[in-house]
């Protein structure tokens, strides 16, 4: 069951959740809910406009199913909305821009990656990663994340801008920390990919383009922009596997500027440890430390 | 010949070129001790101060391979440099989670890793504190959650964390931690005392700094302010009687739940 904790500015904090408030109503249920986010889903600004966008996974449970969503498991990504009252409702599975991924999501991410105004999304799902650009106030684009990396089950994803151009870049971890053997490099036993490490996709929306019918970065057949995806994989193979992609598996990550040079570095905490990068991108990050 | 280099003041000495054009300030007159002669040997007088020929030269650079372009970013491994742990081994095995703040004030951004046992098995483990020193992230993990008053619990030095989210959630512009637990543990909230840290009382790495909006002013020359006093961090509880509702629900969770292909349990 998910939960509404309100604050008061005071520190104190009181579960809305119920009645009297009762914010979700039967929209509370989920089974294994591992993500939510409060957004501005209209992108007004307005307080009022707040939705929830909540995961369902594993289990079908009421009202996703069977009454909702008879047609799958009742697993998803589910877009509540803010009545205005700051009391949330779910559209229903006719309303096609509230439910995002019927497969088995597990963590998901929002952010604006083609910085046209509207919340694109990037869900981790245990089959293959997916990406959701807003297409209108209506519709998505749904894209197949472009990295074997992010291959079957991964875990903690962030979007930022990573290389500071103005786009959001993102960053996927390879460890389900609700998976037992997630920690072991995949083998007989263990169903990971074989490509599977933390992936760091790069934002190329601005110049994967069609052209000749071929995307010009991914080069994937196109008919249109569009048909293009927003995301590389810089380092597709294996054998590119870049210094914070080898050793062992990242439970979860940071990026933050640790040295003061304005360029964000990464913190990985790994199944051994800890790991900090310097960012060194050049010519931007060579700086060293503004001590 | 006296050589300037650019952003790094006069320097006596050879021409030295590393990277970037070094320009070549010529000056026609003898460096001798502390005084300064003409080539004739003349002090220099109001009446016969040399004139200073001064030519200033761009040396034309070598050109050699471009260097390779990377295909993207680029991140070097500082983790023996900029890493210091003292509550955990280097190993850690734990399961992680965390989220990024400032939680001192001191204009470095700070880490807090929530941690468990791996996989959806019950073992609550110590959070993890570090704070950023110049470029180190230190561990800074002990004391710093303390129950908010002596008739206050104090506060588990374990949980089954799961995420840590980081906000001011009392609005009185300090970093608080809001974490959400596994295992049917309730959420837990933590404020951020904040306050001054004390000069003889508090850890001299939370009064030792150098703000990093003074090292930007002063292009990069570190000089610690006596007005840059930095915050202490201390987290509190906040009390735990609001989430008596909430310790009454068993989350649908609380059972293992299995399909097709690998298991997920939970505690």
């Amino acid at each position: 069951m998910n939960k509404i904790i309100g604050a008061d500015a005071t520190g104190r904090f009181v579960d809305e959740s119920q009645s009297p408030v009762n914010r979700l109503g039967l929209y509370a249920n989920v089974a294994f809910g591992t993500a939510a986010e409060i957004r501005n889903l209209r992108q007004s600004g307005t307080t009022n406009t707040m939705g929830i966008i909540k995961i369902s996974t594993l289990d079908s449970v009421f009202p996703w199913k069977p009454n909702v969503l008879s047609s799958t498991d009742g697993t998803g990504v589910f877009i509540l909305r803010n009545s205005g009252d700051a009391h949330f409702t779910w559209r229903g599975a006719s309303s096609t821009q509230d439910i995002l991924d019927l497969k088995e999501p597990y963590m998901f991410t929002t952010g604006n990656l083609n910085n046209d105004g509207r919340l694109d999304f990037y869900v981790v799902d245990d089959h293959e990663d997916k990406v959701y650009l807003a297409a209108g106030p209506t519709s998505y684009r749904a894209y197949t994340a472009p990295s074997q990396r992010t291959q079957v089950f991964g875990g903690n994803v962030q979007i930022t801008d990573i290389d500071g151009d103005g786009y959001m870049d993102l960053a996927v971890a390879d460890v389900d920390v609700d998976f037992a053997t997630s920690c072991a490099r995949p083998s007989n036993e263990n169903p990971l990919s074989p490509h599977c490490t933390f992936a760091l996709l790069r934002n190329v929306v601005a110049t994967n383009l069609c052209q000749g019918g071929e995307c010009a970065v991914t080069g994937e057949a196109c008919a249109v922009n569009t048909d293009c995806s927003p995301l590389q994989d810089p380092w597709p193979l294996a054998t590119q596997d870049q210094n914070f992609q080898t050793g062992e598996p990242v439970h979860d990550f940071a990026f933050l500027d640790i040295n003061g040079d304005d360029c964000l570095d990464l913190f990985q905490g790994r199944c051994d440890g800890y790991r900090v990068f310097i960012n060194t991108t050049p010519p931007k990050c060579q700086q060293g430390d503004a001590q | 010949m006296y050589t300037a280099r650019r952003r790094l003041g006069w320097q006596l000495g050879g021409l030295r070129v590393s990277g970037q054009i070094t320009p070549v300030l010529r000056v026609a007159a003898e460096h001798r001790g502390d005084r300064i002669r003409t080539r004739s040997g003349e002090d220099p007088t109001p009446e016969n101060r040399p004139v200073l020929r001064v030519s200033w030269s761009e040396p034309t650079p070598t050109p050699g391979p471009p260097p390779p372009t990377p295909a993207w970013v680029t991140f070097r491994d500082e983790t023996a440099r900029r890493l210091v742990l003292a509550s955990v081994p280097a190993g850690d095995p734990e399961e992680k989670d965390m989220a990024v703040g400032d939680f001192d004030g001191d204009g470095w951004q700070d880490i807090i890793v929530v941690r468990k046992e791996p996989s959806s098995t019950n073992g609550p483990r110590a959070a993890l504190l570090l704070l950023n020193r110049n470029g180190v992230l230190t561990d800074a993990s002990s004391s710093k959650f303390v129950a908010a008053s002596s008739s206050e619990p104090a506060p588990p030095a374990h949980t089954n964390a799961r995420d840590v989210f980081v906000a001011d959630l009392k609005r009185d512009g300090t970093a608080d931690l809001a974490i959400a637990n596994t295992c049917n543990e309730n959420p837990t909230f933590y404020r951020n005392k904040g306050g001054v840290a004390r000069p003889g009382r508090d850890s001299p790495s939370q009064i030792i700094g150098c703000p990093r909006c003074l090292r930007r002013r002063e292009g990069f020359q570190c000089r610690p302010s006596a007005s840059a006093r930095l915050r202490a961090v201390t987290w509190i509880r906040t009390a735990t009687s609001i989430f008596t509702s909430l310790t009454t629900l068993k989350p649908a969770l609380a059972k293992q739940t299995q399909r097709s292909g690998p298991t997920r349990t939970c505690c």
